[in-house]
């Protein structure tokens, strides 16, 4: 997962890619001793510009997101945990919902990300706590290496009425770094499916069912409008200082899908979801040769509307109507401090506040669901340490608390180990206690919220080996991960006796299992180049929590949704300009009750295979580079369901024009 | 080579191919359960148990249909064999076969000019029926036959800061009572010929919840009280239970229940003199009781370690009197459902699907009209068309009996009550002969052929493989020719003929009772007597002797003494599961799950006709048949034992 030497950016302009000559036995960084990431570029984030980070996720990682589709929700879980056990930083700046303590990558264009850094398991508290899954930092980075004007331009056309623009454009001297992004996507996304969930009776005149048939349907109520806009600037002397801020605005306009069984008709219903979201950081980095000082405050607000109403009466009706106000300030300093060449300490303390506001009508609530402010703080202290040539250790303790409430301290311990320098092999191993405190929802929101929640906590243990070679053609890395964690007082929401819903601490979970990756590039002549990435997880996620009482079947069963095994491949060849992208995405089994129940159709999602392909030609013209690029989803058009009821559109295509200066 | 191997194995998953699949249930009814899913998910489903073998079918209307029921299945009823299933969040009500679960129709939101969420279904005729709405202002009316919108009740309820929410229907005369439960506090008053709201009833508390009308035409309605776990409270929080008389819609009696997150809910015993409550526990109450139980009649399962089951769903069996509570566990899961007897004992548990909310209670293959008898009559298929006697034994089942009400008014004459008889044998209606030696003398438009060898003659019952009351049946030609039963009876051979389980030249005369809730005492002229029990749980009117019964006086009182054949009571009682087992007889006779039994129909034929001496009576033809109880039997927990008869027809293709 760590890439041991720095891999270029293949996606640059007039890039015919050319592996750079490295040391494999370059000196393994201190700071990430023991640690398991993994790192997507700007080869697997710029893909094409109607790319979410949650199909990146999808395709190129481990991770499990679930979604239903474009336009739609989608959450990723490290290694069997939950949604809210994903943390997410963002420049600095932790962007989970504090609602919900989740993050919708569907909101987020992957071409708004330059590098994400996925940290597994215990690494991510390097980064941040909560993260009882892992955490993912996602970074917009300045180029000062181009100077001058540099821009991009895509326009996207495809299936079901989908649009995608992105326009980009950045400027550049030697001090100074500025990036402006934009990006469009707007879809009908009324694709057709065979309807499985429904038949259509034809009766003869006595009214006796003569045949039946499943009737093909168009996705009702799928349309989105998503608009995102970026500004990055930077500043940097020559004395170590670095100025940077970036703001990140979006919109969106969202359909909520009808479900396979709904019957009712589109016109008459208005389902819909509307974020504005801002967000911002402004940051000053300095670095010396013995120490990085790096200072970042910021604000987000998150404002969320949900109506679902009706015009089948005289009047408009609504029947649910929410609104939601989240806004947050939060500061960070981080201190690094290297007083000798093999010992690096690290410190860490922030705070972050958080308010949300929150109304909504619905068949079981009017009014305030809450109305509330948190404060959160955290710090921490980390020391690493290389005693020998081979081997490095690292010890963190790291401090949280919410409110009034200071959760216990939080220790993690990593070491690795060169075992064999010709291969960068590396083994290496972590442990490490985490605790996630409760969203603000789990708390307070009414009816339900239960303010007497106790933080999730739990043990997380990783080992494993990583690999990094290179040939004169060939360069291979990988890694293989087992990993064992157990969290407790697990947070679950069920409904309880009058319908709604109500978190408790129920659960136990034993996650444990094996991540593997596999990155292979081969350099086949001097135009050729052929690449594969391959990811497998074995997740077993298995709840051991004594359960509600004693009819409770889900003890030692798999949680739901989530898949024991999952897998994806991605193939990459590229030739005088061409490239072709095939990406590959296979999901074993998944239950959806606690019970594991098989005896029902509806107790299970069918495992499946997801193929994508992506041809893509650039032409180099006088003053600008042209790009052309043809996506096809669903390549061998599978029918197939990611959520019950929820299905799939079948092989839909995208055709993009791009051009760059 | 690699994209075409992911391409085959792509093509083999992803999406299960559905199949129907045919389901063989019990003739005797069984219990549908009702399972909601969750929210979002579209995994509502339908259960089936069978209640003689208890054993359990999950999924079946996926099964039986190919096709998924939807989301969030709100509530199911059952009637004359057709189920009808509002799914809420699917905009749908089907329906289907309560014995096939095949979907014989649906209604559909968009059908409709207002519904929206449908929570329940009221049958008011065969031909109209009542949908509740969670959203909509409207109650929906459709014909429940043909599945089509006739038109929708604007129940005035409010529609902007607030919800227009109606709920369960119970009916009471000719008015239809409906709870406003998401933030209300009324319940509205219906008029069925009107299709209008006519009145309503305010309560001090938020949220009625469930409602039932009891043997006294009180109208119990319990509330939810709303919630409160914070700012925003709705309500107190605190349930309560009314009662209301229907026909003054006072409330007569306000009691205020613990404060608690259950789900209340209410039902009442078969004979709708003992009230249900569920709030945590499930409670039992007398419907003249003026205040809640203090202890629970049955309560919640605690497990060892103190974790307490939470009970989800409630219904009683109107013909058992078992009592069904579902235990949703997690919401998540396979929810568990627990059955007890009226005595309060457990029965059986078994997983149903997720968060079992609902039960209906299919009749038996004897309680449903399997074809249309008056559409047969068109056809030639009802036989009969005049019944000239209807001289029942004493029985709690002939009149008044709890599951049908009355079915004869007071004081009716012999003539009115054998109209009421052709009534319900047209119409498939079940009619009683009660104890040992009661009749029906029903003559044909025409004469019945013998088809020497062929069944000629059909009637229906209602046997259960545990529950068996076998009529004898009795054949005559019209020898004189004026069109009376007054010729020579013979009795249609059955598998006991000339054993010791029969007896022929058989009497037995019953003593009218002198005072109000006697038991009815009999002796035969085999030295035998012993009584027909007075059981006030089955029928509360004062006496099980029929107004149009003369009686003659005798050294003993009044009586009235019925001659015929007798056949041996073969029944046993397990007091431990208040349980009586009554097995049938090989065949031959009616009421009774014999070879010659299907669907409830018993198949005869003229050939088995033999004279009092036992020798074959060689009709050609017949043109009046006579039926009679056959035992003289008496269980503890089911009293008389009584044959039941539906109909006599014609034996065709669609009864076979």
């Amino acid at each position: 997962m760590m890439p041991l030497v720095d891999v270029p950016d293949a996606d640059s302009i007039g890039a015919e890619v050319v592996l750079r000559e490295v040391s494999v036995a370059a000196q393994r960084k201190l700071g990430d001793t023991g640690v398991e990431k993994t790192v997507l570029d700007t080869t697997k984030l710029h893909r094409h510009v109607a790319n979410s980070l949650a199909d990146v996720l999808t395709e190129q990682t481990t991770l499990f997101v679930k979604s239903y589709g474009r336009g739609t929700e989608s959450t990723a879980e490290f290694r069997g945990t939950s949604a809210s056990h994903t943390q997410v930083v963002w420049n600095g700046m932790k962007i989970n919902s504090p609602m919900l303590g989740t993050v919708d990558f569907s909101y987020i264009p992957s071409y708004f990300v330059d590098q994400a850094t996925l940290l597994h398991g215990a690494s991510s508290l390097n980064l941040t706590g909560g993260g009882l899954g892992g955490a993912i930092e996602l970074s917009t980075k300045p180029d000062f290496t181009t100077k001058g004007w540099k821009g991009m331009a895509v326009q996207g056309v495809g299936s079901y009425k989908t649009v995608d623009d992105y326009l980009r454009l950045d400027y550049t001297t030697e001090r100074w770094s500025s990036s402006t992004r934009v990006a469009y996507g707007h879809a009908k996304n009324d694709y057709e499916y065979l309807n499985r969930d429904k038949m259509v009776d034809e009766r003869d005149e006595w009214g006796t069912i003569v045949s039946s048939y499943h009737p093909r349907e168009k996705n009702k109520s799928g349309y989105f409008d998503d608009v995102n806009a970026m500004h990055d600037i930077h500043y940097r002397d020559e004395r170590g200082n670095t100025l940077g801020a970036s703001v990140w605005y979006g919109y969106s306009l969202r359909g909520l899908p009808f479900l396979s069984v709904d019957y009712r008709d589109e016109a008459e219903f208005c389902n819909e979801h509307r974020e504005e979201t801002w967000r911002s950081v402004v940051g000053w980095d300095h670095k010396r040769r013995l120490y990085t000082l790096g200072v970042k405050g910021g604000y987000s607000s998150q404002d969320i509307a949900y109506d679902y109403t009706t015009t089948r009466q005289t009047q408009q009706t609504d029947i649910t109507h929410s609104r939601s106000r989240a806004q947050t300030g939060f500061t960070t300093v981080e201190a690094n401090y290297y007083p000798l060449s093999n010992l690096m300490m690290t410190a860490t303390v922030g705070g972050r506040y958080a308010k949300v506001r929150s109304r909504d009508k619905s068949p079981f609530h009017i009014g305030d669901n809450y109305n509330k402010g948190r404060g959160e703080w955290d710090a921490a202290l980390t020391v690493r340490y290389r005693p020998w040539q081979r081997v490095s250790l690292s010890a963190l303790v790291r401090g949280e608390g919410y409110g009034a409430v200071v959760v216990p301290v939080i220790p993690a311990g990593f070491v690795d180990v060169v075992i064999y320098k010709p291969w960068n092999l590396v083994v290496k191993a972590s442990v490490a206690r985490n605790y996630r405190y409760p969203s603000m929802d789990d708390l307070f929101f009414q009816p339900g919220g239960n303010p007497d929640l106790k933080p999730e906590h739990g043990f997380t243990y990783d080992g494993g080996l990583e690999w990094d070679t290179k040939g004169r053609r060939v360069r291979v890395k990988g890694n293989v991960t087992a990993y064992d964690s157990r969290i407790k007082d697990w947070i679950l929401w069920t409904p309880n006796a009058k319908g709604f819903w109500v978190p408790s601490n129920v659960r136990r979970v034993h996650n444990y299992g094996l991540e593997t990756m596999h990155d292979v590039e081969v350099k086949l002549g001097r135009q050729w180049l052929a690449a594969c990435t391959m990811n497998y997880a074995f997740t077993p996620s298995i709840n051991e929590g004594k359960g509600v009482n004693s009819s409770d079947a889900s003890r030692g069963k798999q949680l739901c949704y989530v898949p024991r095994h999952s897998a994806n491949i991605g193939v990459r060849l590229e030739w005088q300009g061409w490239r072709l992208n095939y990406s590959w995405v296979y999901y074993s089994e998944r239950f959806t009750t606690t019970s594991n129940e098989t005896q029902y159709i509806t107790g299970r999602i069918q495992p499946y295979f997801m193929s994508n392909a992506m041809l893509e030609k650039r032409l180099p013209l006088r003053r600008v580079e042209l790009g052309l690029k043809a996506v096809v989803r669903n390549l061998l058009g599978t029918e197939y369901v990611t959520v019950l009821s929820r299905p799939m559109p079948g092989r839909n295509f995208e055709g993009f024009v791009e051009v760059r200066f | 080579m690699l994209l075409v191997a992911f391409g085959l194995l792509a093509a083999c998953v992803g999406i299960e191919e559905g199949m129907r699949e045919d389901f063989a249930t019990n003739q005797g009814g069984g219990v549908l359960i009702l399972c909601e899913g969750n929210f979002n998910s579209g995994n509502a489903s339908l259960s089936y148990y069978d209640p003689e073998r208890r054993v359990v079918e999950n999924g079946v209307f996926r099964r039986a249909n190919d096709r998924k029921l939807g989301d969030t299945g709100q509530s199911i009823t059952v009637n004359k064999g057709k189920a009808w299933v509002a799914v809420e969040n699917s905009g749908i009500v089907w329906a289907i076969d309560a014995k096939t679960f095949r979907v014989e129709g649906q209604l559909t939101a968009g059908e409709t000019e207002h519904m929206i969420n449908p929570r329940f279904v009221h049958l008011i005729s065969d031909t109209k029926a009542y949908v509740t709405d969670l959203y909509s202002p409207y109650i929906t009316i459709f014909n429940p036959h043909t599945m089509t919108y006739t038109k929708s009740i604007a129940t005035g309820q409010p529609t902007q800061g607030g919800y227009a929410s109606t709920e369960e229907m119970v009916g009471w005369g000719k008015y239809v009572f409906t709870n406003c439960w998401s933030y209300g506090n009324k319940v509205l008053v219906i008029d069925t010929e009107l299709d209008a709201v006519v009145d309503s009833i305010v309560l001090s508390s938020l949220q009625p919840k469930s409602m039932v009308v009891d043997a006294n035409d009180k109208l119990w309605v319990v509330t939810d009280g709303g919630y409160s776990t914070g700012s925003g409270t709705l309500g107190d929080n605190v349930p309560h239970l009314y009662r209301i008389d229907a026909a003054t819609r006072q409330v007569e009696l306000d009691l205020s229940l613990g404060e608690d997150e259950a789900n209340v809910q209410l039902a009442t015993n078969p004979r709708r003199t003992a009230l249900y409550l569920m709030n945590n526990d499930l409670y039992r109450m007398d419907i003249t009781d003026r205040h809640l139980p203090l202890w629970p009649w049955i309560e919640a399962p605690v497990d060892a370690d103190g974790r307490r089951h939470k009970l989800y769903g409630l219904g009683v069996d109107p013909k058992s009197g078992d009592v069904y509570v579902g235990d949703a566990v997690d919401y998540a899961q396979a929810g568990v459902v627990m059955r007890y007897s009226q005595g309060g004992d457990k029965i059986d548990e078994f997983r149903v699907g997720i968060t079992p909310n609902g039960f209906a209670f299919t009749e038996g293959d004897a309680d449903v009209p399997q074809d249309k008898p008056e559409e047969e009559e068109g056809n030639g298929l009802v036989l009969v068309d005049t019944i000239y006697e209807y001289m029942p034994a004493p029985g709690h089942q002939v009149n008044g009996y709890t599951v049908v009400g009355d079915m004869i008014r007071p004081g009716a004459t012999m003539r009115e009550a054998c109209d009421t008889v052709m009534s319900h044998f047209r119409q498939g209606h079940m009619v009683s002969l009660g104890a040992q030696g009661g009749y029906v003398v029903a003559g044909f438009r025409e004469a019945l052929t013998n088809g020497h060898g062929d069944y000629d003659l059909v009637v229906r019952g209602n046997p259960y493989s545990y529950q068996n009351e076998p009529g004898i049946v009795w054949v005559m030609h019209d020898d004189n020719g004026d069109g009376e039963p007054n010729d020579t009876w013979y009795e249609l051979r059955g598998s006991e003929y000339g054993t010791d389980n029969h007896t022929t030249g058989y009497e037995i005369t019953y003593y009218k009772p002198t005072a109000p809730a006697q038991d009815i005492r009999w002796t035969d002229n085999m030295g035998g007597e012993g009584v027909v029990p007075y059981m006030a749980m089955w029928n509360s009117h004062d006496s099980y002797w029929q107004d149009w019964v003369e009686a003659v006086p005798s050294p003993q009182g009044l009586c009235r003494t019925y001659r015929g054949s007798r056949l041996r009571d073969m029944h046993t009682y397990n007091p431990s599961t208040n349980m009586s087992q009554m097995p049938p007889y090989a065949w031959g006779y009616t009421d009774n799950l014999g070879s010659d039994t299907e669907r409830s129909h018993t198949y005869l034929k003229i050939d088995n006709a033999v004279t009092a001496t036992g020798e074959p009576a060689n009709l050609e033809a017949i043109h009046f048949v006579r039926i009679q109880t056959g035992q003289t039997g008496c269980t503890p927990n089911l009293g008389e034992i009584s044959t039941e008869v539906y109909g006599i027809y014609r034996p065709s293709p669609s009864l076979r």
